[in-house]
Protein backbone atom coordinates (compact mmCIF):
# COMPACT_ATOMS: atom_id res chain seq x y z
CA UNK A 1 0.00 0.00 0.00
CA UNK A 2 3.03 2.32 1.22
CA UNK A 3 5.46 2.39 -1.84
CA UNK A 4 7.17 5.65 -0.53
CA UNK A 5 11.11 4.54 -0.11
CA UNK A 6 10.72 0.97 -1.37
CA UNK A 7 12.66 1.69 -4.23
CA UNK A 8 15.22 4.37 -3.36
CA UNK A 9 18.54 4.53 -3.73
CA UNK A 10 20.30 7.28 -2.17
CA UNK A 11 22.17 5.71 1.08
CA UNK A 12 20.99 9.23 2.32
CA UNK A 13 16.56 7.98 1.60
CA UNK A 14 14.91 6.56 4.08
CA UNK A 15 13.76 3.06 4.09
CA UNK A 16 10.22 2.00 4.51
CA UNK A 17 10.87 0.42 7.97
CA UNK A 18 13.07 3.30 9.09
CA UNK A 19 10.45 5.44 8.46
CA UNK A 20 7.72 3.41 10.16
CA UNK A 21 10.32 2.68 13.17
CA UNK A 22 10.10 6.52 13.21
CA UNK A 23 6.39 6.61 13.59
CA UNK A 24 5.67 4.26 16.00
CA UNK A 25 8.49 5.62 18.26
CA UNK A 26 9.62 9.48 17.98
CA UNK A 27 6.30 11.19 16.27
CA UNK A 28 4.60 10.44 19.78
CA UNK A 29 7.51 12.46 21.67
CA UNK A 30 7.82 15.35 18.98
CA UNK A 31 5.43 17.57 20.99
CA UNK A 32 7.64 16.63 24.29
CA UNK A 33 10.76 17.56 22.07
CA UNK A 34 9.54 20.47 21.07
CA UNK A 35 8.24 21.72 24.00
CA UNK A 36 11.41 21.14 26.01
CA UNK A 37 13.53 22.50 23.41
CA UNK A 38 11.89 25.83 23.62
CA UNK A 39 12.18 25.71 26.98
CA UNK A 40 15.79 25.40 26.89
CA UNK A 41 15.22 28.73 24.83
CA UNK A 42 17.83 30.15 26.27
CA UNK A 43 20.50 28.40 24.15
CA UNK A 44 19.13 30.56 21.04
CA UNK A 45 19.41 27.00 19.07
CA UNK A 46 16.13 27.15 16.03
CA UNK A 47 13.63 23.99 17.34
CA UNK A 48 12.86 23.51 14.24
CA UNK A 49 16.64 23.37 12.77
CA UNK A 50 16.97 21.18 15.79
CA UNK A 51 13.97 18.61 15.26
CA UNK A 52 14.63 18.11 11.78
CA UNK A 53 18.68 17.11 12.31
CA UNK A 54 17.50 15.00 14.57
CA UNK A 55 14.71 13.38 12.59
CA UNK A 56 18.01 12.97 9.94
CA UNK A 57 20.51 11.18 12.18
CA UNK A 58 17.56 8.64 13.61
CA UNK A 59 16.80 8.48 10.28
CA UNK A 60 20.55 7.64 8.68
CA UNK A 61 21.82 5.45 11.58
CA UNK A 62 22.86 2.58 10.17
CA UNK A 63 20.73 0.24 12.69
CA UNK A 64 18.19 1.19 15.22
CA UNK A 65 18.04 -2.10 16.61
CA UNK A 66 19.58 -1.50 19.99
CA UNK A 67 17.73 1.57 20.83
CA UNK A 68 15.66 0.35 23.83
CA UNK A 69 14.12 3.63 24.71
CA UNK A 70 13.27 5.68 21.72
CA UNK A 71 12.35 8.18 23.57
CA UNK A 72 15.44 9.02 25.91
CA UNK A 73 17.92 8.56 22.35
CA UNK A 74 15.91 10.82 20.72
CA UNK A 75 16.49 13.55 23.24
CA UNK A 76 20.13 12.27 23.30
CA UNK A 77 20.42 12.89 19.66
CA UNK A 78 18.58 16.49 19.90
CA UNK A 79 21.01 17.40 22.69
CA UNK A 80 23.99 16.97 20.81
CA UNK A 81 22.51 18.50 18.19
CA UNK A 82 22.31 21.89 20.17
CA UNK A 83 26.00 21.01 21.32
CA UNK A 84 27.43 21.14 17.69
CA UNK A 85 25.56 23.91 16.57
CA UNK A 86 27.06 25.95 20.10
CA UNK A 87 30.42 24.58 18.99
CA UNK A 88 29.76 25.64 15.21
CA UNK A 89 28.51 29.38 16.15
CA UNK A 90 31.03 31.90 15.86
CA UNK A 91 29.90 33.37 19.25
CA UNK A 92 28.49 31.54 21.73
CA UNK A 93 26.37 33.54 23.94
CA UNK A 94 27.07 33.38 27.67
CA UNK A 95 24.10 32.06 28.69
CA UNK A 96 24.07 29.30 26.13
CA UNK A 97 27.20 28.05 27.90
CA UNK A 98 25.65 28.12 31.55
CA UNK A 99 22.13 26.44 30.59
CA UNK A 100 24.40 23.45 29.11
CA UNK A 101 24.07 22.28 32.59
CA UNK A 102 20.66 22.57 33.29
CA UNK A 103 19.97 20.91 30.11
CA UNK A 104 21.97 17.94 31.24
CA UNK A 105 20.24 17.97 34.48
CA UNK A 106 16.55 17.53 32.59
CA UNK A 107 18.16 14.81 30.33
CA UNK A 108 17.67 12.63 33.48
CA UNK A 109 14.08 13.35 34.46
CA UNK A 110 11.66 13.84 31.73
CA UNK A 111 9.25 16.03 33.47
CA UNK A 112 5.91 15.29 34.23
CA UNK A 113 4.67 18.04 31.54
CA UNK A 114 6.36 15.51 29.06
CA UNK A 115 3.87 13.04 29.90
CA UNK A 116 0.89 15.39 29.78
CA UNK A 117 1.73 16.09 25.95
CA UNK A 118 2.63 13.08 24.93
CA UNK A 119 -1.29 12.12 26.01
CA UNK A 120 -2.29 14.96 24.09
CA UNK A 121 -0.40 14.23 21.04
CA UNK A 122 -3.26 12.58 19.75
CA UNK A 123 -5.25 15.75 20.38
CA UNK A 124 -2.93 17.77 18.46
CA UNK A 125 -3.09 15.38 15.51
CA UNK A 126 -6.74 15.48 15.61
CA UNK A 127 -7.15 19.02 15.95
CA UNK A 128 -4.67 19.52 12.67
CA UNK A 129 -6.18 17.48 11.12
CA UNK A 130 -9.56 18.90 11.51
CA UNK A 131 -8.20 22.37 10.14
CA UNK A 132 -7.24 20.77 6.59
CA UNK A 133 -9.58 22.54 3.89
CA UNK A 134 -12.11 20.03 2.77
CA UNK A 135 -10.89 18.93 0.08
CA UNK A 136 -7.44 18.35 0.93
CA UNK A 137 -8.73 16.16 3.70
CA UNK A 138 -11.07 14.36 1.92
CA UNK A 139 -8.08 13.32 -0.45
CA UNK A 140 -6.15 12.73 2.71
CA UNK A 141 -8.58 10.36 4.71
CA UNK A 142 -9.37 7.96 1.16
CA UNK A 143 -5.17 7.67 1.09
CA UNK A 144 -4.71 6.47 4.52
CA UNK A 145 -8.08 5.29 6.09
CA UNK A 146 -9.41 3.68 3.49
CA UNK A 147 -6.21 2.76 1.65
CA UNK A 148 -6.75 3.94 -1.64
CA UNK A 149 -4.61 4.64 -4.01
CA UNK A 150 -4.12 8.39 -5.63
CA UNK A 151 -4.84 6.78 -8.97
CA UNK A 152 -8.07 5.70 -7.58
CA UNK A 153 -9.00 8.85 -5.68
CA UNK A 154 -7.85 11.00 -8.60
CA UNK A 155 -10.79 8.78 -10.35
CA UNK A 156 -13.54 8.89 -7.67
CA UNK A 157 -13.22 12.33 -6.70
CA UNK A 158 -13.08 13.09 -11.05
CA UNK A 159 -9.67 15.06 -10.32
CA UNK A 160 -6.38 14.38 -12.07
CA UNK A 161 -3.79 12.68 -10.87
CA UNK A 162 -1.80 15.32 -10.41
CA UNK A 163 -4.37 17.51 -8.41
CA UNK A 164 -4.53 14.93 -5.77
CA UNK A 165 -0.76 14.73 -5.53
CA UNK A 166 -0.80 18.10 -4.82
CA UNK A 167 -3.34 18.00 -2.39
CA UNK A 168 -1.45 15.02 -0.54
CA UNK A 169 1.87 17.50 -0.52
CA UNK A 170 -0.69 20.35 0.50
CA UNK A 171 -2.56 17.79 3.29
CA UNK A 172 1.42 16.96 4.64
CA UNK A 173 2.50 20.37 4.41
CA UNK A 174 0.13 21.66 6.40
CA UNK A 175 -0.05 19.19 9.37
CA UNK A 176 4.03 19.26 9.72
CA UNK A 177 3.27 23.21 10.15
CA UNK A 178 0.51 23.11 12.25
CA UNK A 179 1.66 20.38 14.62
CA UNK A 180 5.26 22.56 15.31
CA UNK A 181 3.52 25.48 15.75
CA UNK A 182 0.66 23.95 18.29
CA UNK A 183 3.81 23.94 20.59
CA UNK A 184 4.44 27.59 20.13
CA UNK A 185 0.77 28.53 21.11
CA UNK A 186 1.01 26.67 24.16
CA UNK A 187 4.30 28.19 25.27
CA UNK A 188 2.72 31.68 23.92
CA UNK A 189 4.59 33.66 26.85
CA UNK A 190 8.30 32.01 26.17
CA UNK A 191 7.88 32.62 22.79
CA UNK A 192 6.92 35.99 23.42
CA UNK A 193 9.84 36.99 25.64
CA UNK A 194 12.14 35.60 23.47
CA UNK A 195 10.86 37.78 20.42
CA UNK A 196 11.35 40.78 22.43
CA UNK A 197 15.16 39.43 23.59
CA UNK A 198 15.82 39.25 19.63
CA UNK A 199 13.97 42.61 18.80
CA UNK A 200 16.65 44.37 21.44
CA UNK A 201 19.58 42.18 20.34
CA UNK A 202 18.27 43.53 16.57
CA UNK A 203 18.32 47.05 17.61
CA UNK A 204 21.62 46.84 19.67
CA UNK A 205 23.45 45.59 16.23
CA UNK A 206 21.77 48.42 14.05
CA UNK A 207 23.02 50.45 16.54
CA UNK A 208 26.59 49.14 15.90
CA UNK A 209 26.26 49.19 12.24
CA UNK A 210 24.98 52.98 12.29
CA UNK A 211 28.16 54.17 14.40
CA UNK B 1 29.94 35.89 -0.66
CA UNK B 2 26.46 35.22 0.53
CA UNK B 3 25.48 31.59 0.73
CA UNK B 4 21.07 31.78 1.49
CA UNK B 5 20.24 29.58 4.43
CA UNK B 6 16.82 27.66 3.50
CA UNK B 7 14.41 28.27 6.00
CA UNK B 8 13.11 25.25 7.90
CA UNK B 9 9.72 25.68 6.58
CA UNK B 10 10.71 25.76 2.78
CA UNK B 11 12.49 22.52 3.66
CA UNK B 12 9.15 20.97 5.21
CA UNK B 13 7.31 21.93 2.41
CA UNK B 14 9.56 20.56 -0.25
CA UNK B 15 9.84 17.13 1.70
CA UNK B 16 6.14 17.22 1.55
CA UNK B 17 6.07 17.29 -2.01
CA UNK B 18 8.44 14.77 -2.09
CA UNK B 19 6.20 12.29 0.11
CA UNK B 20 3.39 12.79 -1.75
CA UNK B 21 5.42 12.43 -5.62
CA UNK B 22 6.71 8.95 -3.90
CA UNK B 23 3.35 8.05 -2.84
CA UNK B 24 2.01 8.30 -6.11
CA UNK B 25 4.61 5.68 -8.30
CA UNK B 26 7.77 5.33 -8.70
CA UNK B 27 9.96 7.85 -9.22
CA UNK B 28 11.53 8.65 -13.02
CA UNK B 29 15.40 8.29 -12.86
CA UNK B 30 15.34 12.45 -13.62
CA UNK B 31 13.34 12.68 -10.75
CA UNK B 32 14.97 10.17 -8.80
CA UNK B 33 18.42 12.22 -9.44
CA UNK B 34 16.68 15.72 -8.04
CA UNK B 35 15.47 14.08 -4.51
CA UNK B 36 19.45 12.85 -4.24
CA UNK B 37 20.52 16.29 -5.21
CA UNK B 38 18.01 18.05 -3.10
CA UNK B 39 18.85 15.74 0.43
CA UNK B 40 22.82 16.52 -0.53
CA UNK B 41 21.96 20.06 -0.15
CA UNK B 42 21.30 19.92 3.31
CA UNK B 43 21.40 17.49 6.19
CA UNK B 44 17.99 18.89 7.57
CA UNK B 45 16.67 18.37 4.12
CA UNK B 46 16.76 14.30 5.06
CA UNK B 47 15.57 14.58 8.71
CA UNK B 48 12.70 17.47 7.22
CA UNK B 49 12.13 13.73 4.55
CA UNK B 50 12.32 11.20 7.19
CA UNK B 51 9.93 13.51 9.15
CA UNK B 52 7.19 13.85 6.29
CA UNK B 53 7.16 10.18 6.05
CA UNK B 54 6.80 9.24 9.07
CA UNK B 55 4.23 11.91 10.04
CA UNK B 56 2.17 10.45 6.76
CA UNK B 57 2.17 7.00 7.57
CA UNK B 58 1.81 7.59 11.15
CA UNK B 59 -0.33 5.28 12.63
CA UNK B 60 -1.95 7.87 15.19
CA UNK B 61 -2.71 10.51 12.11
CA UNK B 62 -4.74 7.57 11.14
CA UNK B 63 -6.01 7.23 14.70
CA UNK B 64 -7.37 10.36 14.51
CA UNK B 65 -8.41 10.67 11.21
CA UNK B 66 -11.00 7.87 12.09
CA UNK B 67 -11.75 9.94 15.21
CA UNK B 68 -12.76 13.19 12.80
CA UNK B 69 -15.00 10.56 10.02
CA UNK B 70 -18.64 11.74 10.19
CA UNK B 71 -21.56 10.65 8.04
CA UNK B 72 -20.21 11.86 4.49
CA UNK B 73 -21.56 15.93 4.06
CA UNK B 74 -23.64 16.22 0.70
CA UNK B 75 -21.24 17.74 -1.09
CA UNK B 76 -18.45 14.80 -0.61
CA UNK B 77 -21.17 12.59 -1.32
CA UNK B 78 -20.51 13.24 -5.11
CA UNK B 79 -16.77 12.11 -5.00
CA UNK B 80 -18.43 8.36 -4.55
CA UNK B 81 -19.30 6.94 -1.40
CA UNK B 82 -17.08 6.26 1.65
CA UNK B 83 -17.75 2.93 3.08
CA UNK B 84 -18.99 4.03 6.46
CA UNK B 85 -18.08 1.19 8.94
CA UNK B 86 -19.17 3.28 12.39
CA UNK B 87 -21.80 5.70 11.37
CA UNK B 88 -21.42 8.64 14.62
CA UNK B 89 -24.21 10.01 16.43
CA UNK B 90 -24.50 12.83 18.37
CA UNK B 91 -22.41 16.06 19.31
CA UNK B 92 -19.71 14.40 21.74
CA UNK B 93 -19.05 11.67 18.61
CA UNK B 94 -16.76 13.99 16.85
CA UNK B 95 -14.53 12.73 19.58
CA UNK B 96 -15.25 9.60 19.32
CA UNK B 97 -14.93 7.12 16.50
CA UNK B 98 -12.73 4.84 17.20
CA UNK B 99 -15.14 2.86 19.58
CA UNK B 100 -18.93 2.94 18.34
CA UNK B 101 -20.84 5.24 20.83
CA UNK B 102 -24.48 5.91 20.75
CA UNK B 103 -26.70 8.69 23.12
CA UNK B 104 -29.61 7.13 24.24
CA UNK B 105 -32.16 8.79 26.40
CA UNK B 106 -31.50 9.42 29.85
CA UNK B 107 -32.42 6.48 32.42
CA UNK B 108 -35.04 6.04 34.72
CA UNK B 109 -35.44 4.24 37.76
CA UNK B 110 -33.86 0.80 38.19
CA UNK B 111 -32.77 0.75 33.90
CA UNK B 112 -30.14 -1.63 32.86
CA UNK B 113 -27.59 -0.91 30.29
CA UNK B 114 -25.44 -3.40 28.89
CA UNK B 115 -22.43 -2.11 26.04
CA UNK B 116 -21.38 -4.65 23.38
CA UNK B 117 -18.02 -5.69 22.50
CA UNK B 118 -16.03 -2.49 21.98
CA UNK B 119 -18.10 -0.55 22.83
CA UNK B 120 -18.43 2.43 24.87
CA UNK B 121 -21.16 4.14 26.03
CA UNK B 122 -22.45 7.21 27.19
CA UNK B 123 -25.60 7.31 29.94
CA UNK B 124 -26.37 10.81 31.09
CA UNK B 125 -28.01 10.70 34.29
CA UNK B 126 -31.04 13.60 34.89
CA UNK B 127 -28.80 15.11 37.53
CA UNK B 128 -26.05 16.00 35.20
CA UNK B 129 -23.93 13.20 36.43
CA UNK B 130 -21.94 10.81 33.36
CA UNK B 131 -21.71 7.64 33.92
CA UNK B 132 -19.28 6.60 30.85
CA UNK B 133 -19.63 2.13 30.07
CA UNK B 134 -16.83 0.63 29.13
CA UNK B 135 -16.41 -2.62 26.50
CA UNK B 136 -18.70 -5.46 27.76
CA UNK B 137 -20.24 -4.22 30.45
CA UNK B 138 -23.50 -4.06 32.16
CA UNK B 139 -24.99 -1.85 34.96
CA UNK B 140 -28.51 -0.83 36.60
CA UNK B 141 -28.84 2.45 37.58
CA UNK B 142 -31.63 3.26 40.40
CA UNK B 143 -32.29 6.55 40.66
CA UNK B 144 -34.29 8.22 43.06
CA UNK B 145 -34.83 10.73 45.19
CA UNK B 146 -32.90 10.27 48.25
CA UNK B 147 -30.09 7.97 46.75
CA UNK B 148 -28.23 7.34 43.30
CA UNK B 149 -27.51 3.51 43.36
CA UNK B 150 -25.60 2.02 40.22
CA UNK B 151 -24.81 -1.82 40.51
CA UNK B 152 -21.85 -3.09 38.43
CA UNK B 153 -22.78 -5.94 36.97
CA UNK B 154 -19.84 -6.32 34.27
CA UNK B 155 -17.03 -5.25 32.90
CA UNK B 156 -15.68 -1.17 33.83
CA UNK B 157 -17.14 1.93 34.15
CA UNK B 158 -16.72 5.52 34.54
CA UNK B 159 -18.26 7.78 36.59
CA UNK B 160 -18.47 11.52 36.58
CA UNK B 161 -20.70 12.77 40.01
CA UNK B 162 -22.93 15.94 40.12
CA UNK B 163 -22.17 17.16 43.48
CA UNK B 164 -25.31 16.71 45.46
CA UNK B 165 -24.68 15.88 49.56
CA UNK B 166 -27.97 15.21 50.00
CA UNK B 167 -27.87 12.22 47.65
CA UNK B 168 -24.99 9.79 47.73
CA UNK B 169 -23.44 8.38 44.66
CA UNK B 170 -23.13 4.73 45.31
CA UNK B 171 -21.56 2.29 43.07
CA UNK B 172 -21.98 -1.39 43.89
CA UNK B 173 -20.39 -4.43 42.84
CA UNK B 174 -20.72 -7.50 44.49
CA UNK B 175 -18.75 -7.58 47.82
CA UNK B 176 -17.99 -3.85 48.04
CA UNK B 177 -19.40 -0.35 46.62
CA UNK B 178 -17.93 2.56 46.49
CA UNK B 179 -19.47 5.80 47.34
CA UNK B 180 -19.29 9.49 46.63
CA UNK B 181 -20.37 12.84 46.81
CA UNK B 182 -19.34 14.82 44.19
CA UNK B 183 -16.33 13.48 42.26
CA UNK B 184 -15.25 11.41 38.97
CA UNK B 185 -14.02 7.88 39.35
CA UNK B 186 -13.72 4.56 37.30
CA UNK B 187 -15.01 0.94 39.11
CA UNK B 188 -13.65 -2.28 37.04
CA UNK B 189 -15.22 -5.74 38.06
CA UNK B 190 -11.58 -7.73 37.65
CA UNK B 191 -13.38 -11.35 38.03
CA UNK B 192 -16.32 -12.87 39.49
CA UNK B 193 -15.32 -13.25 42.14
CA UNK B 194 -15.74 -10.30 43.19
CA UNK B 195 -12.44 -8.22 42.98
CA UNK B 196 -13.15 -4.65 41.69
CA UNK B 197 -10.40 -1.86 41.02
CA UNK B 198 -11.86 1.87 42.26
CA UNK B 199 -9.76 4.33 40.54
CA UNK B 200 -10.49 7.86 41.23
CA UNK B 201 -9.46 11.59 39.24
CA UNK B 202 -10.61 13.65 41.63
CA UNK B 203 -12.31 14.18 44.89
CA UNK B 204 -12.89 11.29 47.46
CA UNK B 205 -14.34 8.00 47.37
CA UNK B 206 -15.23 6.01 49.89
CA UNK B 207 -14.78 1.79 49.59
CA UNK B 208 -16.89 0.09 51.67
CA UNK B 209 -19.22 -2.90 52.42
CA UNK B 210 -22.71 -2.83 50.53
CA UNK B 211 -25.83 -2.00 53.18
CA UNK B 212 -26.97 -5.52 53.01
CA UNK B 213 -25.29 -7.12 56.30
CA UNK B 214 -23.34 -10.41 55.32
CA UNK B 215 -23.80 -13.62 56.87
CA UNK B 216 -22.63 -13.16 60.79
CA UNK B 217 -19.02 -15.51 60.38
CA UNK B 218 -17.87 -13.10 57.50
CA UNK B 219 -19.06 -10.06 59.12
CA UNK B 220 -16.95 -10.41 62.16
CA UNK B 221 -14.06 -11.63 59.65
CA UNK B 222 -14.89 -8.15 57.98
CA UNK B 223 -14.68 -5.94 61.09
CA UNK B 224 -11.06 -6.47 61.43
CA UNK B 225 -10.38 -4.78 58.40
CA UNK B 226 -13.25 -2.34 57.97
CA UNK B 227 -12.32 -0.34 61.11
CA UNK B 228 -15.88 -1.58 62.83
CA UNK B 229 -18.31 1.34 63.87
CA UNK B 230 -20.92 0.60 62.04
CA UNK B 231 -21.94 3.15 60.07
CA UNK B 232 -21.99 4.96 56.85
CA UNK B 233 -18.67 5.65 56.86
CA UNK B 234 -16.86 2.67 57.90
CA UNK B 235 -14.69 2.29 54.04
CA UNK B 236 -11.58 3.40 52.91
CA UNK B 237 -11.47 6.87 51.93
CA UNK B 238 -9.58 6.94 47.84
CA UNK B 239 -9.03 10.48 46.90
CA UNK B 240 -7.04 11.92 44.08
CA UNK B 241 -4.94 9.92 41.77
CA UNK B 242 -5.44 7.27 44.07
CA UNK B 243 -6.25 3.25 43.27
CA UNK B 244 -7.91 0.78 45.45
CA UNK B 245 -7.89 -2.77 44.34
CA UNK B 246 -10.96 -4.66 46.66
CA UNK B 247 -9.99 -8.58 46.83
CA UNK B 248 -11.72 -11.42 47.95
CA UNK B 249 -9.24 -13.62 50.24
CA UNK B 250 -9.56 -15.92 53.02
CA UNK B 251 -8.21 -15.31 56.43
CA UNK B 252 -6.29 -17.16 58.58
CA UNK B 253 -9.64 -19.13 59.84
CA UNK B 254 -10.34 -19.89 56.26
CA UNK B 255 -13.43 -17.63 56.32
CA UNK B 256 -13.88 -15.08 53.38
CA UNK B 257 -12.70 -11.35 53.65
CA UNK B 258 -12.70 -8.34 51.42
CA UNK B 259 -9.69 -6.74 51.74
CA UNK B 260 -8.88 -3.45 50.48
CA UNK B 261 -5.39 -1.66 49.33
CA UNK B 262 -4.65 2.07 48.55
CA UNK B 263 -2.28 3.05 46.33
CA UNK B 264 -0.99 6.33 44.53
CA UNK B 265 -0.62 6.36 41.14
CA UNK B 266 0.70 9.60 38.67
CA UNK B 267 -1.61 11.49 37.45
CA UNK B 268 -0.66 10.74 33.97
CA UNK B 269 -0.72 6.71 34.38
CA UNK B 270 -4.55 7.28 36.04
CA UNK B 271 -5.20 9.66 33.04
CA UNK B 272 -3.70 6.86 30.80
CA UNK B 273 -5.45 3.88 31.82
CA UNK B 274 -8.56 5.70 31.71
CA UNK B 275 -8.24 6.80 27.39
CA UNK B 276 -10.83 3.83 26.83
CA UNK B 277 -13.17 6.52 27.70
CA UNK B 278 -12.18 8.07 24.29
CA UNK B 279 -12.25 4.61 22.63
CA UNK B 280 -8.03 4.17 23.27
CA UNK B 281 -6.18 2.25 24.79
CA UNK B 282 -2.84 3.59 26.06
CA UNK B 283 0.37 1.66 27.26
CA UNK B 284 3.24 2.73 29.13
CA UNK B 285 5.93 -0.12 29.13
CA UNK B 286 3.81 -2.70 29.34
CA UNK B 287 4.82 -6.23 28.22
CA UNK B 288 2.83 -7.55 25.14
CA UNK B 289 1.18 -10.07 26.35
CA UNK B 290 -0.88 -7.18 29.04
CA UNK B 291 -1.44 -5.54 26.15
CA UNK B 292 -3.02 -8.25 24.68
CA UNK B 293 -5.26 -9.10 27.30
CA UNK B 294 -6.15 -5.84 27.50
CA UNK B 295 -7.44 -5.58 24.34
CA UNK B 296 -9.32 -9.09 24.28
CA UNK B 297 -11.68 -6.87 26.10
CA UNK B 298 -12.71 -4.85 23.58
CA UNK B 299 -12.66 -7.37 20.77
CA UNK B 300 -13.84 -10.51 19.36
CA UNK B 301 -10.45 -10.85 17.70
CA UNK B 302 -7.78 -11.95 20.22
CA UNK B 303 -4.27 -11.37 19.64
CA UNK B 304 -1.55 -14.18 20.88
CA UNK B 305 1.63 -13.65 21.66
CA UNK B 306 3.89 -16.60 20.97
CA UNK B 307 7.42 -16.85 22.72
CA UNK B 308 10.01 -14.46 23.88
CA UNK B 309 7.73 -11.38 22.34
CA UNK B 310 5.52 -11.92 25.04
CA UNK B 311 7.86 -10.25 27.22
CA UNK B 312 8.92 -7.50 24.76
CA UNK B 313 7.81 -3.83 27.06
CA UNK B 314 5.93 -1.67 24.85
CA UNK B 315 4.09 2.14 24.65
CA UNK B 316 1.82 3.80 22.55
CA UNK B 317 -1.92 4.64 21.78
CA UNK B 318 -3.98 2.54 19.84
CA UNK B 319 -7.47 2.48 18.72
CA UNK B 320 -8.77 0.47 21.08
CA UNK B 321 -11.39 -2.04 19.04
CA UNK B 322 -8.98 -2.28 16.18
CA UNK B 323 -6.42 -5.28 17.41
CA UNK B 324 -5.35 -5.88 13.43
CA UNK B 325 -3.86 -2.48 13.52
CA UNK B 326 -1.82 -2.73 16.76
CA UNK B 327 -0.97 -6.00 16.02
CA UNK B 328 0.60 -4.71 12.51
CA UNK B 329 2.15 -1.45 14.38
CA UNK B 330 3.62 -4.13 16.98
CA UNK B 331 4.65 -6.17 14.05
CA UNK B 332 6.60 -3.40 12.62
CA UNK B 333 8.03 -1.85 15.66
CA UNK B 334 9.42 -4.99 17.09
CA UNK B 335 10.27 -6.84 13.67
CA UNK B 336 7.74 -9.57 14.50
CA UNK B 337 5.74 -11.27 12.20
CA UNK B 338 2.06 -11.52 12.27
CA UNK B 339 -0.96 -13.63 10.77
CA UNK B 340 -4.31 -13.73 11.30
CA UNK B 341 -6.63 -17.08 11.59
CA UNK B 342 -10.05 -15.93 11.92
CA UNK B 343 -10.66 -14.50 14.90
CA UNK B 344 -7.17 -15.15 15.89
CA UNK B 345 -4.17 -13.29 15.45
CA UNK B 346 -1.01 -14.58 16.41
CA UNK B 347 2.73 -12.68 17.09
CA UNK B 348 5.67 -14.53 16.51
CA UNK B 349 9.16 -14.12 16.17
Amino acid sequence: MLRCGATLKSTKQITIERAQWLALHVVPHEPALRAWLKRKGGLHCDVDDVVQETYAILATKASVDAILDPKTYTFQVAHSVILQQLRHARVVPITAVSDIGALEAVMDQPSPEDTVLARSELEHVRRAIEALPRKTRAAFVMRRVEGLSQQEIARRMNLSQHTIQKQVARGIKLLLAQLGREEADEDGVADQKKKTRSVERDHAAAKRKVH
Amino acid sequence: MITQRQSAKSIDEAAARWVARQDAGELTPAEEADLSAWLDSDIRCVGALARAQAYFISPRMELAMRMLRRPPAPSVAQWGTLPRRAVLMGAAASVLGAAVLVRRPAPTAGRRYASEVGEVRRIPLPDGSRITLNTDSVLEVDYREDSRTIRLLKGEAYFEVAKNPDRPFIVQGPKAQARAVGTAYAVRLEDDKGSMRVQVTSGRVAVELPPPAPPATAWQALERLWTPSAGATNGTHVTANQEAEVRIGLNAAGVEEVQVSLRDVAPGALGRSLMWREGLLSFEGVTLAEAAAEFARYSVQKIVVKGAPAHERISGLFAATDPAGFARAIALGLRIKSKREGDIITLYK
